[in-house]
């Protein structure tokens, strides 16, 4: 593509909204904000109460743990989806609340997500594995979404391969809805943003044979959120 | 369009015959229809958020060379290519283009009602490619060699029996009609695709200006694995779908999801911005934006320069009653409701889509639910003053349509009118004004027997016919 044919095609569009052709155009400021009302005056625990009855919708278990009673959690999941075996993201977040060590001890296979491997091994090991596990960096009250920022050992496919998704997230990310997640992006913007960020909301779902809801045709069909209470509720 | 009549009264006749698509096209549009509702409801305004989106759609459109500038600044400065076509063909030759450079083989979609515009499947099949549709509607819809029948639900006139008898086949042994025994067979077969294909083709909901991405909205997560797995990414956009920034894509996905199925948003909505960068060992290494006009600009400064507000959530269809009647493939173009009927004609002239402004009862309903404020029943009536101003349609045929849509939106009365006979015998077919349509419209006598409508008396309702026929003779 020349410059001289993208000019010409922008140069149509002006052409036929009968103008000279415009660069560098800002949206104005909107003075409607029709979503300010569906979360005002809420605090922080409510916001969370919505986030969990949200996902419960959708078939989705929420299971509020201390740090210290992480394992009790891990414990629960893998007995209900019987995994046997995982492929986690490399995240030092997931390292401080001891995933590596708990899966160890309990003897579940387990993969983290080095970008020193080989791709296509990798890539074979995530297709094969039974769970993965991500850490969320927002979760959204009214739709119970949790936005993953993948990149380097933050591996798109951890989510998407296995048919077990495990998000763990603090219950201090949780915010109201996707204007406060729009922000946050455009916060880090001047920084660069990743390749891919996913807002994932319950598990993969279709109905597109007789409009029989079935979970699970191409992404994970059962997923599970671990809410991290955190000791200091820097909201409260 | 395989196996589809080529007239449109030849593709209505066909659909009223089909016994699956009669009961499939009023239960799914009540199911979706019925989550809109709901999901404006709980908003509480739903006006507001209509009003904010319309504005922000028209915004981007009075200002659309801009922002698309904009956009293509910074998908390259994300490391991935932009491609501007300006026609159908233009596009397809990118795409070919870009499948030859990489010695490609296969190619797996996600839906993409652009590549269905710019007959993309067909291309790459004639060039030797192996082309997989990955969205579950759209893969059983593949397998039969149809197209689909609603913007949201690809594969809604298919029975599950239907469904089962075309994954056997694939599978080479029986397989039962249960939805998880199908969905599993589909995930497991479209994974071993996902993982073999070379290029990945996606189409576009919405690209953001500001940061060059591309936005995704998807429940299966075939979008994702689409836009994961291959080496090459293409996404294919109308070069209208985009948004200024990311403050605006909030306002649109919250419109969208809401309209099209009545979920608060969908179960994937992916944002990606490029190929994937260094120290990432997932995602394309390549990445391409296509961004299509094909008639698009044709449409700007003109009376119809509103439809391209469109996000393509299907609410429209899901309250039209002659849409109910019909179904997607009477329309015969690939958008099907009120904005196909809209839009198809805009497209690809009058000559061939005379018809499709007349598929409309004018009730208004699709106007009313549009998140995007689009006045689609005034555009309708804006086509029918144009194609009797050119010349394509005589006051003969008009009157005739308007019966027509008057009874597909009346299905008790359009049964009664076929039971009730003078098929072939009517007025019009020795008027020789359709050749299809007496048999349908069952001799327009019978509509002297019609009950009022809802919102007009029949009286008032004659009264403007035969005005109407004076004023435009
Ligand atoms: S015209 Fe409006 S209601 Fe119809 S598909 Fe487009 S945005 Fe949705």
């Amino acid at each position: 593509m020349t410059i001289k044919q993208r000019e010409e095609f922008l140069a149509r569009i002006a052409n036929r909204l009968g103008r000279p052709r415009r660069s560098g155009v800002m949206p104005p400021d909107w003075m409607v904000k029709p979503y300010v009302h569906l979360h005002a005056g809420l605090n922080q625990e409510t916001l969370i109460k919505q986030f969990i009855e949200n996902l419960r919708a959708l078939h989705t278990e929420v299971l509020r743990a201390s740090r210290g009673e992480l394992g009790k959690a891990l414990e629960r999941i893998v007995e209900d989806s019987a995994a046997r075996s995982v492929v986690y993201w490399n995240d030092e977040r997931l390292q401080k609340i001891g995933l590596d060590d708990w899966l160890t001890q309990r003897g579940i296979a387990h993969q983290v997500w080095d970008v020193l491997l080989d791709e296509q091994e990798l890539r074979h090991r995530a297709a094969g594995v039974d769970m993965g596990i991500a850490y969320a960096e927002l979760g959204l009250s009214e739709t119970g979404t949790v936005m993953l920022w993948n990149g380097g050992g933050r591996g798109r496919l951890v989510s998407l391969l296995p048919p077990v998704f495990v998000a763990v997230i603090s219950e201090n990310t949780i915010i109201p809805r996707l204007t406060e997640a729009m922000a946050y992006v455009r916060g880090k913007m001047s920084e660069g943003l990743p390749a891919c960020i996913n807002f994932i909301t319950g598990p993969s779902r279709t109905g597109d044979i007789e409009a029989d809801l079935a979970f699970g045709v191409h992404g994970p069909g059962k997923v599970y959120v671990i809410l991290l209470q955190e000791q200091e509720n820097i909201y409260e | 369009m395989s196996g589809q009549p080529i007239t449109f009264f030849g593709r209505v006749e066909k659909a009223l015959g089909d016994e699956q698509l009669r009961k499939a096209v009023p239960f799914t549009q009540d199911r979706l229809r019925a989550g809109r509702f709901q999901a404006a409801d709980e908003l509480g305004n739903i006006e507001e958020w209509r009003d904010l989106a319309a504005q922000i759609r028209a915004h981007t459109l009075e200002n659309l060379d801009s922002y698309l500038e904009q956009l293509a600044l910074n998908v390259e400065k994300n490391g991935g290519y932009v491609h501007f076509a300006s026609t159908a063909a233009d596009a397809v030759n990118h795409v070919l283009r870009i499948a030859q450079e990489k010695n490609a083989r296969s190619v797996v979609k996600s839906k993409s009602m652009v590549s269905e515009e710019i007959h993309l499947n067909k291309h790459l099949e004639a060039q030797g490619l192996r082309v997989i549709e990955s969205d579950l509607g759209e893969y059983i819809i593949q397998l039969a060699k149809e197209t689909p029948s609603h913007l949201i639900a690809p594969a809604i006139h298919k029975t599950r029996a239907q469904v089962a008898e075309l994954f056997s086949e694939v599978a080479g042994r029986a397989l039962s009609d249960e939805t998880e025994v199908l969905c599993q067979f589909a995930r497991e077969e479209l994974r071993r695709e996902f993982l073999e294909a070379d290029i990945g083709i996606s189409g576009c909901n919405f690209a953001v200006a500001e940061s060059g991405s591309i936005v995704l909205i998807s429940n299966e997560g075939n979008a994702r694995l689409t836009t994961t797995l291959p080496k090459v990414h293409i996404a294919i956009m109308g070069m209208e779908r985009l948004v200024p920034t990311w403050s605006e894509l909030d306002i649109v996905v919250s419109m969208l999801t809401r309209s099209a199925t009545g979920q608060k948003i969908s179960v994937y909505m992916t944002v990606m911005s490029g190929p994937r960068r260094r120290g990432d060992i997932d995602g394309p290494e390549e990445f391409h934006l296509i961004v299509l006009d094909n008639g698009r600009s044709d449409i700007l400064g003109t009376a119809y320069q509103e439809v391209l507000k469109c996000i393509r959530c299907g609410a429209c269809l899901n309250v039209c009653p002659v849409y109910r009647h019909i179904g997607g493939h009477a329309y015969g173009g690939v958008y099907s409701g009120p904005i196909g009927a809209v839009l198809t004609p805009l497209f690809e002239g009058y000559e061939e889509w005379k018809e499709l402004p007349y598929s409309s009862s004018l009730c208004g309903a699709c106007t009313e639910v549009c998140p995007v404020k689009i006045p689609l029943h005034d555009l309708l009536i804006e086509h029918r003053k144009d194609e009797v101003e050119q010349g394509h349609v005589s006051w003969q045929e008009k009157f005739a349509f308007k019966v027509f849509g008057y009874l597909t939106s009346h299905p008790s009365l359009y049964d009664k009118a076929v039971r009730t006979g003078h098929v072939a015998t009517g007025w019009l077919a020795k008027e020789g004004v359709i050749e299809k349509g007496p048999g349908l419209l069952a001799g327009w006598t019978s509509i002297r027997d019609l009950p009022r409508p809802a919102k007009q008396s029949f009286r008032e309702w004659w009264k403007q016919e035969k005005e109407g026929r004076g004023r435009d003779n």
